[in-house]
């Protein structure tokens, strides 16, 4: 050790409390992301430190610290199989940083602790984005900086009080600064460093039975649209996703891209006006892009998959906004060979009941639409249940088993079976995933789409129309479609915190904070690298030698602002007297008759009169007015006071040196 | 110079007062004006006065004339190794005639005490002595006794030959409101001292310019001076700066705080104003505050310079 830091004072014992609080707090949140063990190991470090702060508890030697330190490192590289990315280089941070604590005698590793503790406050950022978490992050960045304040104050530290306050205004003179930097600072197009896929994924491009009726128990939004005109009838709300072709009588899957025969788009009839919309995109970690049946205008970056499907160009993992358009009422033209074998496409030897119900069908039919219409009718006449808990389909022919024996299913049940029995009709048909409906939030006017109103349906390639929707689940539950999962589900999801109906205060309560939640996806999380180019573009910055300017430039006058609101408010505090006499003594110290910083107003005036005797009268004049307006007991805020604070601005006026 | 700005008839007497009794004891201590006006602001504060000198500068003088001016009675107590607390004190006497004791007082019941070289004493003689200065009355077996009224001390410390001495500890130090140093007089002074009359005569012709009643009546105008805000952040930044820069071992306490205010207000009433000025405080500065401040270890630097650094140092708001 040198002997500087033999001599450096230790950190006061209110400064080290306030930076374990600082350090608890930016702590907490990230508990829930770390495996227990190593939470708890943070936990008992950082008791172990307040313990040697309280009671006097003595520190680990170095040689434990060294030994904890390689443990530590162990631990992670045993529990994560490495030290690298997100999840392990943050539990090898917080496990350093809790250890760092228990050598954290100096203001040297105190101001060290700190700067790391906002960087830990920081990788809470890499978890979860919600506006909640940044206002928990502005709380502990309050409490590090109060803890870095105190640091300066060394062995005479300020209250609590005092150092948060301070704080506050630091990170309020941060604020400029913070927002310039958020609009003009470059934007990666990817998340940093290749974050994991965020969000609870949603739907999948396949399914099996129970992978929806999953999904309808959740209430985490799916995405929120924004209709530019009214919103559509609720029946012709079907939101796409993937589309399923292949079974293997349990199982559907789709098809990769680019073995999608014939992926050029088909040709296409539009009838009616085009409805325009804005969707924001929770982040579900795949590239489909959800629209309206049928969508023609494609956001940018996006295109047409053969599927009628929108695919952005890569994973959605950031909140994504983007505007498109579609047609509600459509025809698709021919179907190629290699498509309509494969909408035909059965596996072998299962569901042989189905198989020849579906056969039952196609005899009984004139054609193609009188076998839909029959099978639609099976299931309104048959006793079917819709329900999001159906029993276990354990048999070796599922769909057999539900048709004839449980009857009882979810949206995913009906659109198989029904796709499977136009198959065995010989039509054409495949399965389309998305979400059906979505809830209205009166507050903020738009749409919310959950998870739970994740649905299935079908559709059948006719010969005179193309690709038809037919959705089974309507002809088993109408009200699914028409007034959405909540009504059809009602006495299953009857807990008292589901979605509103009605309009008491919970509810709005519950609407406003989704607008506030929407607000900031949209004008917080939804501000990527796209719209950034999008706005500085407008504002007819293409090139990045101009942004740099603009940036330094707004960086520079944010400062200045910034600077000259306190110098201002300083001022306004002084003393009216004072500030006259502080123009006086610059008119002198421009002819070079400066006034000490350290010397009183009659000295300076007797110096005045001994080197310049011709100022003398009006010097000591000035000097007693001035002294007698901040030192007499006739203050500035008597009558007497103002009078005499006039005839000194005017004898200060009119002294000219 | 601005012009005094007085409230009151009896204010402008007082004031007229001080100037004569300042005049008259300029006339029998030569070149020393600076000293005597702090001398007297000591008085006139209520506080009391160490005079750190070679023997032989006036110090016995200086209060000789000081107590002859102000008309108080006059007491010179010289300090001895083999003095004790009771030959300063007094002592209680068996008195035959009445059956009881009685208390013969010392030589510390006089208005106007000069504790001549008082390092020499042991420092059980010394604190009795300082006691009595605090409390302005003495207590012994028992009995308190108030001292008269006003009660000024001037103790007198030899720096040098300090061998075989006590010197007063730093905390007690703090006791006296204001040290000075006298000084050798200036060659005019010395010159007029020199032909001139025998001081002791002079001394012996010296009027009383005041009385004891008027000196407590000014006494107890000091602290009601006008001092304003202002004036209390410079006070307060000076007295920070002593805390905080390390140039100083120990920061200057409230009480020295204190002492510098009512200093400050005794000199602003002997200048003939109602309120403070910073030139006041720079004024009483260097006596009030020189033996309270001590050099921090790795700041050596004479004691002078100690509280010249401290003035120059803070900005007068």
């Amino acid at each position: 050790m040198s002997p500087a830091t033999l001599q450096a004072p230790a950190l006061h014992p209110r400064c080290t409390s306030l930076l374990l609080a600082a350090w608890g707090l930016a702590l907490l949140p990230l508990l829930g992301q770390l495996p227990l063990f190593l939470g708890a190991a943070c936990i008992l470090v950082g008791l172990w430190r307040w313990q040697a702060l309280q009671r006097g508890w003595p520190l680990p030697a170095r040689r434990l610290r060294l030994l904890l330190t390689l443990a530590a490192m162990a631990a992670v590289q045993l529990t994560f199989g490495t030290v690298l990315g997100r999840d392990a280089g943050t539990a090898l941070l917080t496990l350093m940083l809790a250890l760092k604590l228990l050598e954290t005698r100096r203001p040297r590793d105190g101001a060290l602790v700190l700067a790391l503790t906002y960087f830990l406050t920081a990788t809470l950022a890499l978890y979860d984005q919600s506006l909640p978490v940044l206002l928990y992050q502005l709380l502990v960045f309050l409490v590090v900086t109060a803890a870095l304040v105190q640091l300066q104050y060394g062995p005479r530290p300020a209250s609590t009080a005092q150092v948060l306050r301070q704080a506050g205004g630091l990170i309020l003179q941060a604020l400029p600064v913070m927002l310039i930097l958020f609009v003009l600072f470059p934007r990666l197009p990817g998340p940093l460093w290749g974050t994991p896929a965020a969000g609870d994924g949603g739907l999948d491009d396949r399914m099996s039975p129970g992978s929806i009726s999953r999904l309808g128990q959740s209430d985490a939004v799916a995405f929120r649209v924004r209709f530019d005109g009214p919103v559509p009838d609720s029946s012709l709300l079907y939101w796409r996703g993937p589309v399923l072709w292949y079974t293997d009588g349990r199982n559907w899957l789709a098809q990769a891209e680019s073995d999608a025969p014939g992926s050029r788009p088909p040709t296409l009839q539009l009838d009616g006006e085009a409805v325009r919309y804005q969707v924001t995109l929770e982040p579900h970690g795949r590239r489909w892009l959800y629209a309206l049946d049928l969508p023609t205008l494609l956001p940018p970056g996006s295109h047409r998959h053969a599927d009628l499907l929108l695919l952005a160009s890569r994973p959605v993992n950031q909140v994504l906004r983007y505007t498109t358009a579609s047609h509600l009422h459509y025809r698709t033209g021919a179907l190629t060979p290699e498509r309509r074998r494969l909408a035909l496409q059965l596996p072998a030897g299962a569901n042989p009941r189905t198989l020849e119900l579906g056969r039952r069908l196609r005899a009984q039919s004139a054609d193609d639409w009188g076998v839909v219409q029959a099978a639609l009718r099976f299931f309104r006449d048959q006793p079917f249940y819709y329900t999001l808990e159906p029993p276990l389909l354990d048999q070796p022919h599922p769909l057999d088993q539900f048709l004839f024996q449980t009857r009882r299913g979810f949206c995913e049940h009906y659109a198989a079976a029904f796709t499977v029995l136009m198959r065995a009709a010989g039509i054409p048909s495949r399965i389309v995933t998305g979400y059906q409906g979505g809830t209205r939030n009166p507050v903020g006017g738009y749409l919310v789409v959950r998870q739970r109103d994740a649905h299935a349906w079908s559709e059948v390639w006719l010969p005179q129309e193309g690709w038809v929707r037919v959705d089974p689940t309507a002809a088993v539950a109408p009200q699914r479609i028409e007034r959405g999962i909540d009504t059809a589900l009602e006495q299953e999801l009857a807990h008292p915190f589901r979605q509103p109906h009605g309009g008491s205060v919970w509810d709005r309560l519950h609407h406003g904070l989704d607008v506030l939640h929407d607000g900031w996806n949209q004008w917080v999380l939804g501000y990527g690298h796209d719209l950034q180019q999008q706005l500085l573009a407008r504002w007819g910055l293409g090139d990045w030698s101009k942004r740099a300017w603009l940036l330094a430039g707004a960086l520079l006058l944010a400062l200045a602002v910034v600077v000259a609101l306190l110098v201002l408010a300083q001022r306004r505090r002084r003393d009216p007297a004072a500030r006259l006499y502080g123009r006086f003594c610059r008119k002198l110290a421009r002819c070079g008759l400066a006034r000490r910083p350290s010397e009183g107003p009659r000295d300076f005036a007797d110096r005045i009169s001994r080197s310049r005797p011709e100022w003398a009268a009006q010097a000591q004049a000035i000097c007693r007015l001035y002294t007698e307006l901040r030192y007499a007991p006739t203050g500035t805020g008597e009558p007497s006071g103002k009078r005499r604070l006039n005839e000194l601005r005017q004898r200060i006026r009119r002294f000219r040196p | 110079m601005s012009r005094p700005a007085i409230r009151s008839r009896t204010e402008a007497r007082t004031i007229g007062l001080l100037e004569r009794a300042l005049a008259a004891m300029s006339d029998i201590i030569l070149g020393k004006e600076t000293v005597l006006r702090q001398a007297l602001t000591c008085l006139l504060a209520r506080g009391h006065l160490l005079i750190e000198d070679l023997p032989g500068v006036g110090k016995t003088t200086l209060a000789h004339v000081l107590a002859r001016t102000l008309g108080l009675r006059f007491q010179r107590i010289q300090f001895t190794s083999d003095m004790l607390p009771a030959d300063i004190l007094g002592v209680s006497v068996y008195d035959q005639e009445r059956a009881a004791f009685r208390f013969h007082p010392g030589p510390i019941f006089s208005q106007l005490v000069l504790a001549d070289e008082v390092n020499r004493a042991t420092p059980k003689a010394q604190s009795a002595l300082l006691e009595a200065m605090e409390e302005f009355q003495v207590t012994t077996e028992g009995e308190t006794h108030p001292l008269p009224q006003p009660f000024f001390v001037i103790a007198t410390q030899n720096p040098v030959h300090q061998i075989g001495t006590f010197p007063l500890p730093e905390s007690q130090l703090d006791r006296f409101l204001m040290r000075l140093h006298m000084g050798y007089p200036d060659r005019v002074a010395e010159r007029a001292l020199l032909l001139g009359q025998e001081r002791r005569s002079l001394l012996q012709a010296l009027e009383p310019v005041l009385d004891p009643e008027t000196l407590l009546r000014i006494q107890a105008e000091v602290p009601r001076l006008h001092v304003s805000e202002a004036l209390v952040d410079y006070l307060q930044a000076l007295l920070a700066y002593s805390r905080e820069a390390p140039l100083f071992r120990n920061g200057l306490s409230p009480r020295a705080g204190l002492a510098l205010l009512r200093c400050a207000q005794a000199w602003a009433l002997l200048e003939g104003r109602d309120h403070v000025l910073p030139e006041d405080v720079q004024a009483v500065l260097p006596a009030v505050a020189g033996h309270r401040l001590q050099p921090a270890a790795d700041h050596p630097a004479g004691d002078g310079d100690l509280s010249t650094a401290l003035l120059e140092a803070v900005a007068v708001p």
